[in-house]
């Protein structure tokens, strides 16, 4: 409550600051009128009022005509029409003219937090990111668990074969896996130290860790939101194991990760910008690493579509019109479109046909296709079904308290925001998430977990990308939670709770760096457990246990010569850690059928998988074409000797060699 | 005797001499006049067996019935292994026969009345001559049959009605039983198999006996308006008749196991019971979480080993006795050993499940302490301990003895939701008094107790105390309030139970390494476990198409055999299932194909969708509401900062 006099009138007036912070009071800053909520602390001057362009109602369309330049004077009881005692919103700029001038159109969107390009503190949380990155790295060594996805080990493998192989070239980017993540990972597995560690995979991915920390961080700045709500959102995604775990391995999520929060940073950056950016800005900080994005996983693609009609909302919510709309969303999209008919152009130059990622026999359909024909589709045509998968999923791999805290964060970002530019843009960072449900619905893509019928552990890791979005909605709580506009009795009673206005921030991010730290305990108290992602990396991990042993010897043991191996249905390439041109296999195309033919005259080792049933060795997609030759013509080994064998693997080597 | 004097005439000379002869040849005719008539043989199989591993040596008592001459035994020889050239067999600690070591050949032990003590008679099997020699060879001695004469002597009292001999049990209700007799029928049962934990067999009938023999004991039992139990035979077959309604049946039929009976007299008995059987003992006495609990209490007494070479102990550990499942056992044993010669090299190993859990060799210091520790895949329901002592040979050719004490060794569990499949969880998750219910499919209560008697003689094999049973409606069960056994199960059961694997169509997914099949189409029964809230419910049940009549039921008879048959440890698998071929499997979850009844349960998880969107929605509206109104007072607010602006500060 403050007093004013003017002319010996007094009177007093509940002063209400409409989504201000004091610090804009003592700079000057040109507010933000946000109409979201008050707290009656002023303690800085004359109080002034004024209407700007800024009102968040007005970029809704509503209001618009309460826009006017800034004025000043003291509102007085009575006169003001607020009733002594009432409540008056308040905007404060003490440097403005007091001019009145009729409200222009909506202008520009309220000033951001940020100057320019240029966040404060992206360095040192990129760097954290590094660091939390390289530890859990150097752990995962130490522990060996680089290698227990068999994708991880086939995405390095398809990365060496690019230069290293028989076949080199483009063409051993294969189709179905999208080639961006391979081609991140080519110069590193370049040096086979690094890919026979698996540590190619950790280094890349760590950058992308800490790139998607640098993002949602840099989202947070471009929201407005404070330093305490930013560093929430950090430490929810470096506190998340399920993601730390597979940033230590080449797997892909950590990548789509990066890109992905690359692009609503670039997005949120230019729509949120002090000054008036142009499509080309936009299309280099968004476009680009969304268009990287669709190359690398297939959940890009919805990401890709949100982004553009988000870009075209705000666009037409500025009153540019429709063309700009148009031309700033096509710019934008540019990079994804010609990303995506590049795909289609090389997937008809290799397959012969433009949809073979979609249709092959190694398509995410097909895979489909296969648990179809077994019944256990259940998820295909089944609602219900699908959102306990995804619950389940999210639960063990996002976590319950970041979940809760982010569900708290929706709730209060749709009561406040409602759908306003901000709203949109978390929802966007939310598109692969509801893409990956809907999925599952449609019977695009197959998940097991504890809540799936039959159970299993499999494919949960693409739920990683939801971590983003949940970030950011918690960052939203911290900030909405410890930002001084409250209104009366909230007020006080957060003051009670949560300290003086100045600490709030740290406060409500301590207590979630509290329950973040509650939770990655829980984890840690039972991984197998309770978090399926790392559940299934150990399945696989026992899974390949003899072919990983098998691996081990011939790369101990192999004294050149070549080897004859379907390393497509084994996977385990990165384990012999041999140069990939030693070996004839399934990428080689012809070539591994000429070997495959007459073995003893291309290769001295023969790897070959034993004690596979029929219906596995008919399995055209899976099946170790080698253990099918050899079962359908034992002669094809007769001058070799088997060198070494285990309950998985029997491996030869010839007699001789040929003349 | 005749006298043939001198000038006596020919004639009577000839008449002595036939007549001598004629006394001659009418002797051996006599002597079956002059002699108890000699009783013939009369067979009947008994329980026992015993295995020898390696060389050495190893014996078992097996039960003879009172009152009969024995006249011998038979059994079936098992060889496995590098084979000896022959075994040595012995009756009572001393040899009786050495024959070919040939794998199933039927054996002949002589023996006789005098190597019978205290009902039984000790058989024995040797193997090798030389302790020290080196052999991988397992010989089995089982299937006795006890060869004798004469009668079992027939019980008079319900004191001495449960003779250890005995063969067979029948309990016999009527077909048309009421609730409370058909209860007090499976307390019998469960009973009488506590009482009988070898291989006697226990079964439920309706209406009338099966079996009939000197070695069958009949259990009828009938409603009347009082207790009373009295001893009577049918033929050759001795019976219990215990009459009497509601809980006073339930509680004579519960005491059969009570070593109380012995009191009995040869007068009808009017009052029986044993209140503090099983029932609600079992978790009273539970052993407490990590409490050491000594060998001793779990029926291990003193453990030896001896001799040179290979000798094996084995001991059942069984998870119950703490009062549910486990997550991990830990055991300490402590005892002592002979002193070891300084040529000899010996060590005691420990397996749990044939898992090896410890080791340690034998030196100087002759005490011995082995902390052995289990966990997760290593456990079972009843948790196999075997100690095995391994040496080598010393020259003097003295053995080594060691001994394992039973009151100083222990064991102690760390509860939990124990790491085993859904079947193989039970007796334990349910110990003590066992709540059954009998389901929609079933033809009867009465039929479908005979069910639930096979699992309960199966579960009772498997269980420490003894287990009471109660019968209860399905509801009971259905709700999630207590823990039980539900038989005659229809879909409608499964249901509402949100049974993993529903009693509707279901599909069999060819596992690729068994011929076990089932159509959609095609009627099944099942076994499986359903958590239901904080207790299980075991369920047997079935399915059959419109069109069929009584398939399920039957072959939910054919379930519930297999697993009496197999034995509760056998049962390992998610589901045991019966087709319509009769032939019975345990399956793994995922080799039934999801069922739609069971997917359809999950779509009331869309609710909560349309539950988040409304509430969003609602967020929405109000956060709109608020918005506007907040605009229209800043309206206000800015058009009277205006009115003031251009009237000036004079009126300030």
């Amino acid at each position: 409550m403050d007093e004013h006099s003017a002319g010996g009138a007094t009177g007093t007036v509940d002063v209400e600051f409409l989504g201000l912070r004091e610090d804009d009071l003592v700079t000057g800053a040109a507010p933000v009128v946000a109409l979201d909520g008050v707290v009656p602390a002023v303690e800085t001057g004359p109080l002034r009022l004024r209407r700007s362009g800024a009102l968040s109602g007005a970029r809704s369309g509503a209001g618009a005509r309460d826009a006017h330049a800034p004025t000043a004077a003291p509102v007085l009881p009575g006169e003001s029409g607020v009733p002594d005692g009432g409540r008056a919103g308040v905007l404060l700029d003490p440097a403005l003219d007091p001019a009145l001038e009729p409200a222009p159109a909506p202008t520009r969107a309220a000033a951001p937090r940020s100057r320019g390009r240029r966040v404060r503190g992206t360095w040192w949380v990129f760097a954290t990111g590094l660091l939390v990155g390289a530890v859990a790295s150097a752990w995962g060594l130490r522990a060996g668990w680089l290698m227990d996805y068999g994708d991880a080990m086939a995405h390095l493998t398809i990365a060496r074969r690019i230069l290293d192989s028989r076949s080199p070239g483009i063409s051993q980017l294969g189709t179905v896996w999208l080639p961006v993540p391979h081609l991140v990972l080519l110069p590193f597995v370049q040096s086979l130290w690094l890919f026979h560690t698996g540590l190619a995979g950790s280094i890349v991915n760590t950058l992308c860790l800490a790139s998607t920390a640098t993002a949602v961080f840099r989202i947070g700045a471009h929201l407005g939101l404070g330093l305490p709500a930013r560093l929430a959102a950090v430490a929810v995604v470096l506190t998340n194991v399920s993601l730390l775990y597979v940033a230590t391995t080449a797997l892909t999520e950590p990548l789509l990760l990066a890109l992905m929060t690359g692009a609503v940073a670039g997005a949120t950056g230019w729509v949120f910008s002090e000054r008036k950016l142009s499509g080309g800005e936009l299309t280099v900080f968004c476009g680009v690493p969304l268009g990287l994005s669709v190359l690398t996983r297939y959940e890009a693609w919805p990401l890709a579509l949100a982004c553009g009609i988000y870009v075209a909302i705000v666009v037409l919510r500025r009153g540019d019109g429709w063309g700009r709309a148009v031309r700033l969303t096509l710019g934008l999209a540019t990079p994804s479109l010609l990303g995506i008919a590049w795909w289609l152009a090389y997937n008809q130059a290799v397959y012969g046909s433009p949809l073979e990622f979609l249709t092959g026999e190694y398509s995410a359909s097909a895979f489909a296709d296969t648990y179809a024909a077994r019944g256990q589709l259940t998820t295909a045509g089944h609602l219900g079904l699908s959102l306990r998968v995804m619950w389940a999923a999210l639960t063990d791999t996002v976590g319950l308290v970041p979940l809760v805290l982010a569900g708290a964060g929706l709730a209060l970002l749709t009561w406040r925001r409602g759908l306003d530019d901000r709203a949109l843009a978390l929802w966007v960072l939310g598109a692969p998430t509801v893409f990956l449900t809907f999925s599952l619905f449609a019977g695009q893509h197959v998940m097991f977990n504890d809540a799936s019928i039959p159970t299993g552990a499999y494919n949960n890791r693409y739920v990683l990308s939801a971590v983003p979005w949940v970030a950011c909605l918690v960052a939203y709580l911290v900030d909405v939670v410890s930002m001084p506009v409250l209104p009366g009795r909230l007020a006080t009673l957060t003051t009670r709770v949560l300290g003086p206005v100045r600490l709030r921030g740290a406060v409500v991010a301590g207590l979630v760096a509290v329950g973040l730290v509650g939770q990655v305990l829980w984890w840690a108290g039972d991984p197998y457990g309770r978090m399926v992602v790392v559940e299934e990396g150990h399945l696989q991990a026992v899974d390949y246990v003899d072919r990983k042993a098998a691996a081990t010897w011939l790369g101990e043991h192999y004294d050149g010569g070549d080897i004859l191996m379907d390393e497509s249905a084994t996977l385990v390439a990165p384990v012999i850690g041999l140069p990939q041109r030693d070996f004839w296999n399934r990428a080689t195309g012809d070539l591994f059928d000429e070997a495959l033919a007459d073995p003893y005259d291309h290769a001295r080792w023969v790897w070959v998988r034993v004690d596979l049933t029929a219906d596995e060795l008919s399995n055209s997609s899976s099946a170790d074409r080698v253990a099918a030759a050899v079962a359908a013509d034992p002669a094809l080994l007769s001058r070799y000797v088997v060198a070494y064998v285990n309950e998985d693997v029997a491996i030869y080597r010839r007699i001789g060699d040929p003349s | 005797m005749v006298t043939v004097t001198a000038g006596t005439s020919r004639g009577v000379r000839r008449r002595a001499r036939v007549a001598l002869a004629a006394a001659a040849l009418a002797c051996p005719l006599a002597v079956p006049v002059l002699l108890p008539a000699a009783a013939s043989a009369e067979t009947t199989p008994t329980s026992g067996s015993v295995t020898v591993e390696g060389e050495g040596g190893s014996s078992t008592s097996v039960p003879v019935p009172d009152g009969v001459r024995l006249r011998g035994l038979t059994a079936t020889l098992s060889v496995a292994g590098t084979a000896p050239a022959s075994v040595r067999l012995t009756v009572d600690g001393h040899q009786v026969a050495r024959v070919r070591a040939k794998d199933g050949a039927t054996v002949r032990l002589p023996a006789s009345t005098s190597d019978i003590e205290d009902g039984y008679v000790t058989v024995g099997v040797i193997v090798g001559d030389d302790v020290c020699g080196d052999s991988d060879s397992e010989v089995s001695l089982s299937d006795f049959t006890l060869s004798y004469s004469g009668r079992p002597t027939v019980p008079r009292t319900v004191g001495d009605f449960f003779s250890d001999a005995v063969t067979d049990v029948q309990v016999v209700i009527p077909s048309d039983a009421t609730d409370d007799v058909v209860e007090a029928g499976l307390a019998a049962v469960a009973a009488v198999a506590d009482r009988y934990r070898g291989d006697t067999d226990v079964t439920m009938v309706l209406g009338g006996a099966t079996k009939a023999g000197p070695l069958v004991r009949l259990v009828m039992l009938d409603s009347a308006d009082s207790l009373s139990a009295s001893v009577r035979t049918s033929g050759e077959t001795p019976v219990l008749e215990i009459d009497g309604q509601d809980q006073d049946l339930a509680d004579a039929a519960a005491a059969l196991d009570s070593d109380g009976l012995a009191l009995g007299g040869t007068g009808a008995v009017t009052a029986l019971s044993d209140q503090a059987s099983g029932a609600t003992t079992a978790s009273a006495t539970a052993a407490a979480d990590g409490e050491d609990v000594p060998l001793a209490d779990l029926g291990i007494e003193d453990i030896t080993l001896d001799g040179s070479g290979t000798a094996s102990s084995y001991d059942v550990v069984r998870q119950d006795v703490f009062g549910g499942s486990v997550d991990g056992l830990d055991l300490h044993l402590t005892g002592v050993h002979t002193a070891v010669p300084s040529d000899v090299d010996a060590r005691v190993d420990a397996y749990l499940n044939g898992h090896l859990v410890g080791s340690q060799a034998l030196g100087e210091d002759t005490g011995l302490t082995l902390d052995l520790h289990a966990d997760g895949d290593d456990l079972r329901g009843d948790n196999a301990l075997e100690l095995r002592l391994v040496s080598t040979c010393s020259a003097s050719g003295l053995p080594i003895d060691v001994e394992i004490s039973g009151s100083d060794s222990t064991v102690s569990a760390t509860r939990g939701t124990g790491d085993l499949g859904a079947l193989a969880s039970w007796p334990q998750v349910a110990p003590g008094a066992l709540a059954v219910a009998v389901g929609s499919a079933a033809s009867s209560t009465p039929d479908a107790a005979v069910d639930a008697a096979t699992l309960l003689v199966a579960l009772q094999r498997a269980s420490t105390d003894q287990i009471v049973p109660e019968l209860v409606d399905a509801s009971d069960l259905e709700d999630g309030s207590r823990s039980g056994l539900l038989v005659g199960a229809g879909e409608d059961d499964s249901d509402a139970l949100d049974a993993g694997l529903s009693l509707s169509d279901l599909r069999v997914l060819d596992t690729g390494s068994g011929s076990f099949a089932l159509a959609s189409s095609s009627p099944f029964a099942a076994l499986q476990s359903v958590r239901v809230g904080s207790h299980d419910v075991l369920v047997l049940g079935g399915w059959e198409p419109d069109n069929a009549d009584g398939d399920d039921v039957a072959l939910m008879h054919t379930v519930a055999a297999w697993v009496g048959r197999k034995g509760w440890s056998e049962v390992t698998g998610t589901y045991v299932v019966a087709n319509d071929a009769g032939t019975v499997a345990q399956l793994a979850a995922d080799t039934a194909t999801p069922q739609e009844a069971v997917i359809d349960r999950t779509g009331s998880s869309v609710w909560w969708l349309v539950l988040g969107g409304a509430a969003l929605a609602l967020l929405l509206a109000l956060g709109w509401v608020a918005r506007r109104r907040q605009r229209v007072a800043l309206a206000r607010l800015v058009h009277a900062q205006q009115a003031y602006d251009a009237t000036g500060p004079s009126q300030a």
